[in-house]
Order: C-alpha cells, then structure tokens, then sequence
C-alpha cells in the first residue's frame, strides 16, 4: 500500500455564521492550498445533510462548481456525525490504493439557521425509529448513559462538569474556536436542564464551520499511519454495557494494529465530546484509562494541556463546537498542527496524534491515528 | 409482551425479522412483561411533536431483553425499581409494582 500523506489543511471559525455551507468550505479551502491553484485527482466531502439543513442536494457536484473544480471526481460521504472522518478515510484509501495521487477532502454542516427545535428533530433521526418514537433525543441517550456511569462508578455531578469547564478553557486558545470564553463548575451546574443529569453546558453546540484536508501520495512532515472503522448497533437496546461503547474499541484496536502503537504510544488525542459524559468514556474505550478511571484522569490534570496525555487541546465538540459534518475533520486539522507545531498558545509535546470521530449515538466511529515524519 | 428469540441465543424486545447479533432470521415469543429499571432521565428538551418533559427508561425486561419506553411516574425512576411494562395508546410504559 502506498503511504498517504497530508499537506496543505485549513478550518474555519466555527459558530454562528452567516455565510452559506459552500462559501464557508471554500473559506477552508483556500487556507489549505494558500490560495494557490491546485489540480485534484478527486474531491471528498464529508456532510451530513445538506439537504435539510441548507436545502441542497448533489452538493458534491454544487462545491465542485462552486470551487472552480469541475470535472474533477466528487463524492459526498455521509456518516452521520462521522462524515469528516469518513470523507478522509475514503480520501485515504483512494491514494493508499495507488488509484490517485492528490486529493482533497472537505467538511462542514451550517446547522444555525434552524429552529432548535427542528435541528433536534434532524438530529434525532440518528437514533432507532422505535427508540425515536418514544420522544427519545441524542441528549437523552447519553443521559441514560451518564445516569448508569453515576451509579456504576460513582462519578459526581461536578466532576462531570470538569470536562466542559477544561475544554471551554482549551477553547480559549483556540482562535478558530466557537466559544472563547472560560466557565466554571457552577456555571455548568445552574444552566439549563435538558435532560437530567445533562445540562446545556454538557452538550456540544448547534454551529456552522467547515474544514479541508489535502492528501498526498507525497512525502511531506505528516503521515496518516493508521484508520479504524466500526460499527454498534442502531438501537441502544441491543448494546451490551451501557458504560463502554463496543465501536469505539474496535475502531482503535483496527487503528492501533494499522499503525503499530499502542495506547502508550499517543501523545495527544481529540475525541468525540458531544456531551461531558463521552470525555470520561471514551479515552477509557480508546485504552487510555481503566473502566470507571476517566474522571480521576481528568480531574487529576491528566488530559489537561500540561498532563501526560492532552485531550482535546482544540476546545473539542464543547468549546470549538459541532457542525456535525465538519467534526472529524475539525479533529484531524487539531492533530495536524499539534505535530506540527503549529497549535500557538495550546501547543503541547507531540510526535504521535490520535482523533476520534462518532457518528450517531456512538455506534459508527472511525479511529484516525497521524504521525510525525 | 413481545420479544424475539434466535438460535444463536439472543433475545431482543419486540418484533424483529432478523437477528442483530447474527443475521439468522428471529421467531416471536411471548412473555410476562416484570421488568427492572436500568438507567432513566427526565428529557425537557424535546423534539417538536412532543411533551416536555418525557420520563424515559430503559428496562430489562424478565427474559433479558432491553426495553427503552416512558415511565408512568416520576417518583418511579430509581435504577434497580422493580414493575411492569403495560402497553397503553401504542406505546409501552413502565409502571413500578412498588408502592
């Protein structure tokens, strides 16, 4: 197989944003090739659903267009939350496969021009139709999780709290980051309650953002060493624990077995904290910590910028934010300029990355582990 | 109350042709509906069409299977509460059996 190389990335501020979906990945786009006209052998685009957020379909062809690209290959990849990822792991084995030599993947969803309401109803339709009958949400789910890990663990209300108020300050450093604002405990615990114990400061944000990602079958100070991919099942009554999540485990035993490390070997991880409750579980899934040890990690600095494993040094879902499609991505950009050295005022020491991306409620997660060369 | 059974040994609430775990094709049982509270959450933000707030649990139903459905009672939701599952205006609620 050949190896498969990044080059060129960019992201752009996520939040609020009144550009459309296309103007906002051109705005990575043209960071990632630093306004330099570029030739692609295919274009991959990592969305969720343009259709009901912005009311496009064929998008793949409409940013083809829409970046002066055409008649080059374009497909779009959905994967629910794990779109980015998937964007890129479909990009990654084009060139791995020898079939291309330079492609590029784009991300992004532009979710903020919808009512909360109808945003949480599109979300929704990630989960089980029967599950999804009884009113259930993403929120809820992972209350249901959180509740059982309360019990099981004995994990506190505020230490929950502790992983939104670390990454809201990773946030801080982070200049493409939708929240640049530091909370506290208390802040966590007096917002509001949408699903108990889940309050709105443990849920990542509605946001708009996209990122792009140029691949290479050229060396460059980048190498995409190893890709996991797994699946859970749709509905959570199927699942085994409650606590752990089966695709999170098998995606980074195929990602570490590609790439020939080990949980030790990291240096720096981004992983999926859509809600508090997924910063605790899933460095455990990943190998990172015992079952039941992901709180006493973070609460003891572990994970924090100066601990031995930094975790979400971007801000994460919670503080850089969560246009859906654009997330996996978001998390390799993150990765990238951490082995670069190129993360400012959040730079830690870093040779090995590792991202974890989630689609649905943790049941399609893709692995992505990079490394310095 | 429904659930279906496959050769491989796995059983899952309600009807479902083929097996999660295994591809083979399901058959039907019927059973007693006791049930026992696993996990739950009081849900306030819900999606339009519904009413806020949704008293959701998931429960482990007397052959093992899990079963997510509302609660009837607030004052109900406590892991480990023992009840019963009814089925009442197409959905299933779970109604505890201690006073």
């Amino acid at each position: 197989m050949a190896g498969v190389y990044i080059s060129g990335i960019g992201i752009t501020k996520f939040g609020k944003r009144k550009e459309s979906l296309q103007t906002l990945m051109y705005e990575s786009y043209a960071q990632a090739t630093e306004s330099q006209e570029s030739n692609f052998d295919a274009v991959f685009v990592g969305c969720m659903n343009p259709d009901e957020f912005v009311g496009d379909s064929n998008f793949a062809t409409l940013i083809v267009d829409h970046l002066g690209l055409y008649q080059t290959p374009s497909v779009r990849i959905d994967n629910a939350p794990a779109s980015g990822s998937a964007a890129f792991e479909q990009a990654y084995f084009s060139i791995a496969s020898g079939h291309y030599q330079k492609v590029l993947v784009l991300a992004g969803e532009k979710m903020s021009n919808l009512s909360t309401g109808e945003t949480t109803r599109i979300l929704s339709k990630l989960i089980d139709k029967y599950e999804r009958s009884t009113g259930a949400t993403m929120p809820a789910l992972a209350a249901l999780v959180t509740r059982r890990y309360m019990h099981d663990y004995g994990l506190s209300r505020e230490e929950l709290a502790q992983a939104a108020v670390k990454n809201h300050y990773n946030g801080t450093l982070n200049p493409y980051a939708q929240f640049q604002k530091e909370i506290t405990i208390d802040d966590v615990l007096k917002s509001k309650m949408i699903s108990d114990p889940l309050r709105l400061y443990d849920c990542a944000s509605i946001s708009d953002g996209a990122c792009a990602a140029i691949l290479t079958s050229k060396k460059t100070d980048v190498k995409v060493s190893g890709i996991g991919h797994a699946t859970d099942f749709l509905s959570l009554q199927y699942r085994d624990s409650l606590t752990s999540f089966n695709a999170t485990k098998i995606a980074a035993k195929r990602a570490y077995d590609m790439a020939k490390k080990s949980p030790k070997d990291i240096d720096v991880a981004e992983v999926h904290d859509a809600f508090t409750i997924l910063e605790i579980v899933n460095p455990e899934d990943l190998g990172f910590f015992k079952p039941g040890e992901g709180a006493a990690a973070l609460i003891d600095g572990k994970t924090g910028l100066s601990g031995d494993l930094p975790i979400n040094t971007s801000g994460g879902l919670k503080a850089r934010g969560h246009p859906v499609g654009a997330t996996g991505l978001a998390q390799i950009c993150e990765i990238v300029w951490q082995l670069r050295g190129e993360a400012g005022k959040r730079q830690v020491p870093a040779n090995i990355g590792l991202c974890h991306n989630i689609g649905g409620f943790v049941n399609n997660n893709i692995v992505t582990i990079l490394e310095s060369c | 109350m429904i659930s279906s059974i496959c050769k491989c040994g796995k059983i899952v609430a309600l009807e479902r042709k083929v097996c999660p775990y295994c591809g083979k094709t399901m058959n039907s049982v019927e059973h007693g509906n006791v049930a026992e509270i696993l996990t739950y959450t009081k849900l306030f933000t819900v999606p339009e069409g519904f009413k806020s707030p949704i008293f959701l649990t998931l429960v482990k139903l007397e052959n093992g299977a899990k079963l997510l459905c509302e609660c009837k009672n607030e004052n109900d939701l406590e892991i480990d509460r023992k009840g019963k599952v009814i089925f009442e205006k197409e959905k299933y609620y779970f109604v505890s059996t201690k006073k």
